[in-house]
């Protein structure tokens, strides 16, 4: 590209340009924004193409605009992805609640799973929780950076205040089961820890005992 | 990431480890100059213009691996906007090449002093942009906006030289025309 062949015209019926119309084109803007859903939806369309892998979406949402914590770290992956069996179960017993009235027969249910089923349900949970994460934060950074400081905005945090406490909240469930299921990992168990004392802060309490039960209904 | 890599280096990540990361750093450095560029040839349609930038990044992240380097990354990516924007046009028909005399019949609505609107009401140069036809629009943003050379856009357009300038002429006068006229309607 050149502008090699641009020259200040001779008047407005002439075939070049004038100096005030070159200079209405130099003041049209080069950039502009698309929706904030594009980009999601190419990087969509090049992982079902396989050419974006998951190697760099790890790297991605632990990095550079804060989507989060940091997802690669072994514990953060095995804290999502207990989380992922606590939504995944608690999604079933309520579907069978409402279908049958019976929570003792939800938990049959899943329980009748064997372990590639709870596997594969585990993973695709862990992914479902995980993206739905991102897609709160891309949310709530998309209206608050807007600059609008309106009502959107303000829905917009209040959604996401409440999207993290649900998140976290699954994330603190899912910690204890994986405990119960791992006692022997310390690692679990400092997580376990963490989200406890956390809690416990947030609830003005000291911590508790460990042998507590979980009651989901 | 992103900010201190060259383009190069990101694509390569992209090509060689899927890295989602590079991508979107490519993607944000480069989209919104591509999707202004769409935007304009396209007359301000935005959700036609989203379409092209997308086809142009699929497009380009599958043949990242084959480009050259010999020029710059956003010139391919234009390019390759462009090369979509040209296929749309022959999918509907249209030709990107205009005859200067049809098209004045059709701005028989732009007359001075048309109603609908103020007397005193002008366009600006965008607006401009976005009435041209496609042909005298793609040859207008291509050699004004983007200072793309007449041997550029024909080859580009897959027109001669003679063509791109004459289209060029016309354009010229069409954009003229609609600057200095009201404009009847919205």
């Amino acid at each position: 590209m050149s502008g090699d062949e641009r020259e200040v015209g001779q008047g407005t019926d002439g075939p070049d340009l004038n100096p005030e119309e070159e200079m209405a084109f130099q003041r049209l803007p080069r950039e502009a924004e698309p929706s904030r859903f594009l980009e999601e939806r190419i990087v969509r369309s090049l992982r079902d193409e396989g050419i974006l892998g998951a190697a760099g979406r790890r790297e991605e949402v632990g990095a550079g605009r804060g989507r989060g914590p940091t997802w690669g770290r072994p514990w953060m992956l095995a804290a999502s992805m207990a989380a992922s069996v606590v939504l995944f179960a608690s999604g079933v017993i309520l579907g069978h609640r409402m279908a049958s009235d019976s929570t003792a027969q939800a938990f049959l249910a899943v329980r009748e799973q064997d372990a590639g089923q709870l596997a594969l349900t585990i993973q695709e949970a862990g992914t479902a929780y995980v993206s739905a994460l991102v897609a709160l934060g891309d949310l709530g950074r998309g209206k608050g950076g807007e600059g609008g400081g309106g009502s959107g905005a303000g829905e917009a945090s209040a959604a996401l205040l409440q999207g993290s406490e649900v998140a976290l909240g699954s994330l603190f469930a899912a910690a204890y089961e994986l405990a119960r299921l791992n006692p022997g990992d310390a690692d679990v168990q400092r997580v376990l820890q963490i989200l406890e004392e956390r809690r416990n802060r947030e609830e003005g309490r000291l911590p508790e005992s460990r042998n507590m039960v979980m009651v989901w209904f | 990431m992103g900010e201190d890599r060259s383009d190069r280096e990101l694509a390569e990540r992209v090509v060689g480890e899927g890295d989602e990361a590079a991508f979107r750093a490519l993607y944000r450095r480069h989209t919104p100059a591509v999707f202004q560029f769409a935007l304009r040839l396209v007359g301000g349609n935005g959700a036609e213009a989203e379409d092209i930038v997308q086809e142009t990044w699929m497009r380009a992240a599958r043949s990242l691996g084959t480009f050259r380097w010999e020029s710059a990354f956003r010139s391919w990516l234009t390019g390759i906007a462009l090369n979509r924007v040209r296929e749309m046009a022959r999918k509907r028909g249209r030709s990107l090449v205009e005859v200067e005399g049809e098209w004045e019949g059709s701005v028989a609505g732009f007359g001075p002093g048309g109603g609908g609107r103020d007397p005193g009401d002008r366009i600006d140069l965008e607006r401009a942009l976005e009435l041209l036809p496609p042909g005298f629009r793609t040859v207008l943003v291509l050699h004004d906006v983007e200072g793309f050379t007449h041997q550029e856009i024909g080859q580009r357009l897959g027109i001669t030289e003679g063509t791109s300038k004459s289209q060029l002429h016309g354009a010229r006068r069409a954009m003229r025309r609609l600057l200095t006229l009201n404009l009847e309607t919205a």
